[in-house]
């Protein structure tokens, strides 16, 4: 999604794993179906939480791109299939809501450690015999494709403007190849850095969205 | 083609905590038809310099003067800008993107809109010249080994013909004959096509035996020029972290240790004569 921010917070230090499932619970309730109010409420927290990160806002909108390309597709299609505007609106704010946790959690989390924490969810399937290792790194890849891509445009933009084309034709399906190039030469080892212990800072951060769930009911 | 560096000074990540002002007030003038090399230690700012100069990067102040060309802060540049001028990348890697050797020799060929039937025997030509035969044609440059995939670097910007060439680490992952030889092509390059050639190396020895001048940069700051004799043999020269040639360090210490004053010499043999001849 984006690029880490070097930054000191209480979300960088984070245990990643506490992270990973604190947000998906995050995503898991802003997808239920529920009032105005309580949307109000994530909101509130949302912000609050990215206050929390030490990140400048600015970084944030800057971003937060993609969000209007996909915005307008959503309007369009909705508009298409004649649902009430009640609707529309809170689609766009479960999705907006979605978003900034993806950007949140990509950018005060290490690629190392998200595949760390991936890893200690999946090891139940080492059972079967999958390379659970291999599995959470593909996983990753494919949350920082966008960054990926974007970094390899870069380059090759470099180089063959150094050589006198400002704009290549097939850009994107040659830092496609690249990236694709470099996946094969991948090797996977195992991760050897360092975790932060779970605190309780952690422990509030995985029952806070089921509390959100109760003030709710 | 004259290059005018005029007080320049870029900082990376401006305005931000990860703020890095990499050149700082530099002023020099490029000597046209040399070999001029650039040494420094890690970080002063040596790369930056030469992006600069292929109007990679823009400039956060000060003027660059390339020929008719000025570039400056946020200014949109012809693309022509770059027709006298060859990159070659510090990481090979880093400057392919095309699946064959052919295709990535010839890209620049295209755009600077070479006849189609002369671009064959421009491209043999580029790879005869680093030391190729065409067998590497139709090979992914990506799978080459490190140092074939240098001279293809090379080669590929060669074969457009420009009239500066800027050569970043060149010498790293060739074996000595391969050194050898592109030391000989940057001679012919320079004697018979009076190319303006510029290095930046940490190979104190290689820079010491083809520079006729010579640049230190040290913490983003142009700190001395001169030729060979006045840089190497400048008092100051030492406190900028860098070693002197070696030829020269052995000429010091006969100094210290016997007395015997040996004059400086770009090579080996030519020393080996002196010795002999004050024994």
């Amino acid at each position: 999604m984006c690029k880490y921010y070097l930054s000191e917070s209480k979300i960088h230090s984070m245990n990643p794993l506490a992270k990973l499932i604190s947000i998906t619970l995050l995503i898991f309730i802003s997808f239920s179906n529920t009032t105005i109010e309580f949307y109000a409420l994530l909101t509130i927290l949302t912000i609050l939480l990215t206050l929390l990160t030490n990140i400048p806002m600015k970084t944030y909108i800057q971003n937060m791109k993609i969000w209007i390309p996909i915005t307008i597709f959503l309007i369009t299609t909705n508009l298409l299939f004649q649902t009430p505007i009640t609707n529309i609106v809170r689609i766009i704010i479960r999705f907006t809501l979605m978003l900034s946790y993806f950007i949140m959690l990509t950018m005060t989390t290490k690629r190392i450690q998200i595949i760390k924490a991936l890893d200690q969810i999946l090891s139940p399937l080492k059972k079967f015999q999958i390379n659970t290792l291999q599995l959470a790194s593909q996983i990753t890849s494919n949350i920082y494709f966008l960054e990926d891509i974007k970094e390899e445009k870069k380059q090759i933009l470099k180089s063959s403007i150094s050589r006198g084309n400002n704009q290549p034709e097939e850009i994107l399906s040659l830092s496609l190849s690249r990236i694709s190039k470099k996946t094969e030469n991948l090797k996977i080892t195992k991760p050897n850095q360092s975790i932060n212990h779970w605190n309780w800072f952690d422990c509030y951060m995985v029952i806070m969205p089921f509390i959100t769930l109760l003030i709710l009911i | 083609m004259e290059i005018k560096y005029n007080e320049v000074y870029y900082t990376y990540r401006e305005n931000t905590k990860l703020e890095k002002i990499a050149l700082n007030d530099v002023t020099l003038n490029i000597k046209q038809g040399k070999i001029n090399g650039i040494i420094g230690t890690i970080g002063s700012g040596k790369t930056t310099f030469l992006e600069l100069m292929d109007a990679l990067l823009l400039p956060t102040m000060g003027t660059i003067q390339l020929g008719e060309h000025k570039i400056e802060h946020q200014k949109k540049l012809k693309n022509d800008v770059r027709f006298e001028i060859g990159y070659v990348f510090g990481n090979p890697k880093e400057q392919f993107f095309l699946p064959t050797v052919k295709k990535e020799i010839a890209f620049a060929l295209k755009q600077f809109s070479y006849k189609l039937n002369k671009i064959d025997k421009q491209i043999s030509d580029a790879l005869k010249m680093v030391g190729l035969d065409d067998s590497y044609l139709e090979r992914n440059p990506l799978e080459l080994s490190n140092g074939e995939m240098r001279k293809v670097a090379i080669a590929s910007v060669l074969a457009f013909n420009p009239k500066i060439l800027i050569f970043d680490e060149p010498t790293i992952g060739l074996d000595s004959i391969s050194k050898n030889s592109f030391l000989k092509m940057l001679k012919l390059l320079k004697n018979r096509y009076h190319k303006t050639i510029i290095i930046v190396t940490h190979d104190i020895n290689m820079i010491h035996k083809i520079a006729d001048y010579l640049f230190v940069f040290h913490k983003g700051k142009m700190v001395l020029e001169g030729n060979k004799y006045e840089v190497f043999g400048n008092e100051q020269f030492e406190q900028y972290q860098l070693k002197k040639p070696t030829i020269m360090e052995f000429s010091d210490l006969v100094l210290k240790q016997k007395g015997i004053k040996l004059g400086y010499r770009d090579d080996v043999n030519d020393l080996i004569k002196d010795i002999y001849r004050h024994v």
